[in-house]
């Protein structure tokens, strides 16, 4: 599921910017790799909406929604995705055995599992995609707390897919979201395809992130 | 008995179908609270209730699934009216209905996940179930149905809510996935082994799938569970349609699977979500002539850890002994230093070296042991998935691990003693486990096999006949004594156990080692007596799995005695290696101290460090060349030429070294001066502490006595422990903005409390963020994090 991870994704998560990592972190890469691929249990889950704009209003299916960012985002979309996935609790409780015992590896597997989900999205999306009918597109995904939208939707979007139940993805009373190697967003659908080949790293509002990708 | 007892089995029991999308056609808004329409439109559910009872459901579950206080958000209900209300409607639909049928609590998730993966604290967990079921006795229930669980942990939780709320028959089903696990990991037989373990009066599978799709499930499930089954799904698939989630299957399609299901010997059948009347009352046409058939009785011996269940009596099976302070000085140091990494280690080595489950002895006189159990059974299951084997004799401890622990542990031990058995047995009937029994008694331990015969033969029949625990959870222990003082020794536990296994039909468990006591070489005799208790039907040996012989006597027995299949195991452990192990002298590299700091190598540098020691003394390996050496390294970092994993494992590679180091210099009586206690810690709300642990490391290495109060951890529990320990500098991470309130809360209270310098880092944190927030520097990164406690605590540096 994962043997072609993207690995410089997994470098720019270690801060290697453009450099290359040396031998001893390659090798460790790999088997944080294999790690992940042997303790994750990707889960997915995704309601198809209507889509509404007014102003900053958005209504995603019977769900309301205040943010300036998002409307942006979704404009020209008659529909959208709410979606969530995720790798599964197998990754935080490696996670939370090398935080303990070897942090190095933690860090590694942090970054690999990051990458990881990122990776499992991205084939669930083209997935969903692939289901459209003809003529129709997906914007890069806009998860809560992406720019103006709160992260107190968290918990109405992942109660709409129920989120829970189907993929065990809860919150704690800060909005975090457990398993932590978990996404939940919303993914506009689209006629107009030139509009879904941005990064989503545009609708961010932290210029100075050192992981922004243009 | 209760009424459940006498009623299963005597003919098909029927449950009730879905409530919500019969809410939901009456006019339950998306998002609305279900549970609050047993107050505001109480004849709705009263109306769903009468369908389903009409249909010829035996069994009516409550509109309670989500009446949670822990899941309750912002409503303006509590959960004690809402359970009350529902249970209410409930019965008077049946008492209106003239028919004999059953009013069956129902209890869901609470919607958050247990620590440590989640936020929820276990005991929180279970008082909020206890206010459900308090209030649902109090109105009239006949029994509690726990229902759509994905965790083992939050199972037990509502179980034992239950259990100490009532003796209402309790039913649990559970939703698993198409490889047969919970969300949470643990597969089929696991959750059965601590369901029945609580005792539970019927187990089973409802949600998630439709019922073809559970077809594969119950044929799993019934390869373990001796209880009655329950099988509710849903009907068919999940499509959404119009936004809408529709459930396609129809009443009579649902009704001929289920026909299935009950032919293959489930006692109890209903329906879950898109299932209505219709479908329960085809269910009832289809299965209602079906008798039951009689329960599979099983006699297994099963414990069980959060993700799989080990089954004693195929093959023999290593429990590793070396969680345990007897005998151990650093085990022992480990222990009053509350370090409890060192005991997560013993276990991960033992597991890498095949262990099978793990005892778990944390017994010192100087220290807590209830509170020091139930950490080190909590941390320990939060990054293992062995089962545990509770060693103790303090019954507070023995008790908190029990309640914590996330399976049906080993319990070690209880003997012939009536004193002992008291206290022990209550405690394994509550909470399931497989009792370790030792064939001592008041009169000691008997000389003759047949004497430790009888003392077996009195645990098992006390057991049994007082306690209600059947044999099949219970292990003698023949006990190995000295051959070295009495050379009978062997022999008369060898035969103790042959007999014992044969005339009683328990499991039996030896400690191997105590045989050799007092000679040389012991693993040659430990190796061979093993290989010989083995030959006698040994099931389970509590060793050091980190012997090689006795490992070795182990797998080759297994292969002689046709236990591994194509001696694949066998091939597996050994086909890689040679007879004689590789000289441990260090190999010639020409690599220096420093090389092997830099390029993060730990064994590499453990043996360089062992190289100076010849010639330096420890102090001054430590000031001129690994503090040096990791200088360089962090410097590099700060410029950029080094990156986060080679700075970590230069550090861990450096920490090796001083471990070492500390050794040395704790024999010679020298100590290294330390350079000022730091507490870090990763704010209340936050579960994400790998900025945290990347602090803990780096600061270590620098010589700097650091308590990591781990994540998650409230303001009140930093304060205390800034002002009973004497500490002058805290450092916080929180990753989340929804945390930073916290990261300022607790700096406010620290500051009102004690003197001392606040570091704070994290993902959102910027300076002008950290300005406001009041802390007193704002670490950008692992290495600032050591500057400024090196500024603070030791500023001649």
């Amino acid at each position: 599921m994962f043997e072609n991870l993207n690995r410089r994704e997994v470098w720019r998560y270690l801060g290697y910017k453009d450099n290359q990592p040396d031998e001893t972190v390659c090798r460790m890469i790999e088997e944080m790799v294999g790690m992940v691929e042997t303790a994750a249990a990707p889960k997915q889950v995704s309601r198809r909406v209507e889509c509404k704009i007014e102003d900053d209003v958005i209504w995603l299916g019977t769900r309301q929604v205040r943010s300036w960012s998002l409307a942006r985002h979704l404009q020209g979309c008659d529909e959208a995705f709410l979606f969530a996935a995720t790798l599964g609790t197998g990754i935080d409780r490696l996670l939370q055995r090398y935080n303990r015992l070897q942090v190095s590896r933690a860090a590694v597997l942090q970054a690999v599992s990051a990458a990881a989900v990122e990776e499992w999205c991205d084939q669930c999306q083209k997935q969903l995609e692939d289901g459209l009918e003809p003529g129709l597109y997906l914007r890069p995904r806009f998860s809560p707390g992406y720019g103006d939208l709160p992260l107190e939707f968290q918990r109405p979007l992942l109660e709409s897919l129920e989120a829970g139940k189907r993929i065990g993805i809860e919150l704690t009373d800060t909005l975090l979201m457990t398993p932590t190697k978990s996404v939940s967003a919303i993914i506009g659908i689209t006629s107009d395809r030139k509009s879904c080949s941005v990064h989503r790293c545009v609708a961010c509002t932290k210029v100075d992130c050192p992981f922004r990708k243009e | 008995m209760n009424f459940f007892a006498e009623l299963a089995g005597s003919r098909m029991l029927f449950f009730d179908g879905g409530m919500g999308t019969l809410l939901q056609d009456a006019g339950l808004k998306p998002g609305e609270l279900p549970e609050s329409w047993n107050i505001s439109h109480p004849e709705t559910v009263l109306s769903v209730h009468r369908q389903y009872l009409e249909a010829g459901a035996d069994f009516i579950t409550t509109n309670t699934f989500g009446a949670n206080p822990l899941k309750l958000h912002g409503s303006p209900y509590t959960a004690q009216q809402l359970t009350e209300a529902g249970v209410r409607l409930a019965r008077q639909a049946v008492e209106q209905s003239g028919k004999k049928a059953f009013v069956a609590l129902d209890i869901g998730p609470t919607g958050k996940l247990l620590k440590p993966l989640g936020d929820l604290a276990f005991e929180t967990a279970v008082d909020g179930y206890k206010e459900m079921v308090k209030a649902g006795v109090r109105a009239g229930a006949d029994c509690c149905i726990i229902e759509t669980m994905s965790d083992t942990s939050e199972m037990k939780a509502a179980v034992l809510a239950v259990k100490e709320t009532c003796s209402l028959p309790v039913f649990v089903t559970m939703v698993f996935d198409e490889r047969g696990r919970l969300l949470t990991g643990a597969n089929i037989p696991a959750a059965v082994a601590l369901l029945e373990g609580l005792g539970v009066d019927a187990i089973g599978l409802n949600c998630g799938f439709g019922p073809e799709q559970m077809l594969p499930l119950v044929d799993e499930l019934q390869k373990c569970c001796s209880t009655p089954i329950l099988v509710s799904p849903n009907a068919g698939l999940p499509v959404v349609v119009n936004g809408q989630t529709m459930y396609n299957v129809a009443p009579d399609e649902f009704a001929a699977v289920m026909a299935q299901i009950a032919e293959k010997g489930v006692w109890m059948v209903g329906g879950c979500c898109g299932t209505t009347p219709a479908h329960i009352a085809a269910e009832v046409e289809a299965c209602r002539k079906i008798s039951p058939r009689p329960l599979p009785v099983y006699h297994r011996t099963v414990v069980s850890s959060g993700s799989c269940a080990v089954v004693l009596g195929d093959n023999p099976v290593v429990i590793g002994e070396r969680i345990n302070p007897t005998g151990k000085k650093r085990f022992k140091q480990a222990l009053r230093d509350g370090d409890i990494d060192y005991i997560l280690n013993e276990g991960v080595r033992q597991q890498d070296c095949g262990a099978d489950i793990l005892d778990v002895n944390v017994g010192l006189p100087e220290i807590n042991e209830a509170e020091m159990m139930e950490k080190v059974v909590s941390e320990l299951q939060g990054i293992l998935d062995l089962p545990l084997q509770i060693d103790t004799t303090n019954m507070q401890a023995m008790e908190a691990a029990l309640r914590i622990y996330n399976g049906k542990p080993m319990i070690n031990s209880v003997n012939g003693k009536q004193e002992v058995m008291r206290e022990v047995f209550p405690l394994a009937k509550k909470y399931g486990g497989v009792v370790v029994a030792l064939t001592i008694d008041e009169t000691g331990i008997p000389e003759t096999a047949e004497g430790r015969l009888a003392i077996a033969e009195k645990i098992v029949r006390t057991a049994e006949e007082e306690y209600g625990i059947s044999r099949d959870n219970l292990i003698v222990d023949a006990l190995t004594m000295t051959v070295s003082s009495s050379p009978d020794a062997a022999d008369v536990t060898l035969k103790a156990l042959s007999m014992i296994r044969q005339k009683l039909e328990v499991k039996t468990i030896l400690g191997v080692s105590n045989i050799s006591f007092g000679l040389p070489r012991r693993e040659i005799i430990n190796s061979a007596f093993f290989l010989l208790a083995l030959q006698a039907g040994l099931d389970a040996a509590i060793i050091n799995p980190a012997s090689e012989p006795m490992m070795q006597s182990l797998y080759a027995y297994r292969v002689l005695a046709q236990k591994d299949a194509q001696c694949t195991q066998y091939i597996e452990r050994y086909s890689q290696t040679t007879a004689a192990p590789a000289s441990t002298a260090p190999a010639a590299s020409g690599m220096t101290l420093e090389d092997a700091v830099r390029r993060g190598l730990k064994e590499e540098t453990v043996q360089q460090t062992r190289t100076a020691l010849e010639s330096a003394q420890p102090l001054d390996i430590i000031n001129d060349r690994l503090i040096p050496a990791l200088d360089i390294v962090g410097k590099g970092f700060e410029k950029g030429t080094i990156f986060l994993p080679q700075l970590l494992m230069s550090a861990e590679a450096a920490g090796a070294a001083f471990d070492l180091l500390k050794e040395v210099m704790q024999a010679s009586g020298t100590e290294q001066q330390k350079r000022g206690k730091v507490v870090i810690a990763t704010v209340k709300g936050d579960i994400h502490d790998i900025g945290k642990n990347i602090v803990r490391v780096l600061l270590d290495n620098y010589g700097f006595e650091v308590i990591d109060l781990g994540k998650d951890v409230p303001p009140e529990v930093i304060v205390d422990t800034v002002v009973r320990e004497n500490v002058r500098l805290v450092g916080l991470s929180a990753l989340m903005t929804t945390t930073v309130p916290s990261m300022e809360e607790t700096i406010r209270q620290l500051k009102a409390a004690v003197d001392c310098k606040v570091m704070v880092g994290g993902a959102v944190l910027t300076q002008e963020y950290a300005d406001q927030i009041g802390a007193d520097y704002y670490a950008t990164d692992a290495m600032s994090s050591v500057h400024y406690a090196l500024q603070v605590l030791s500023p001649e540096t």
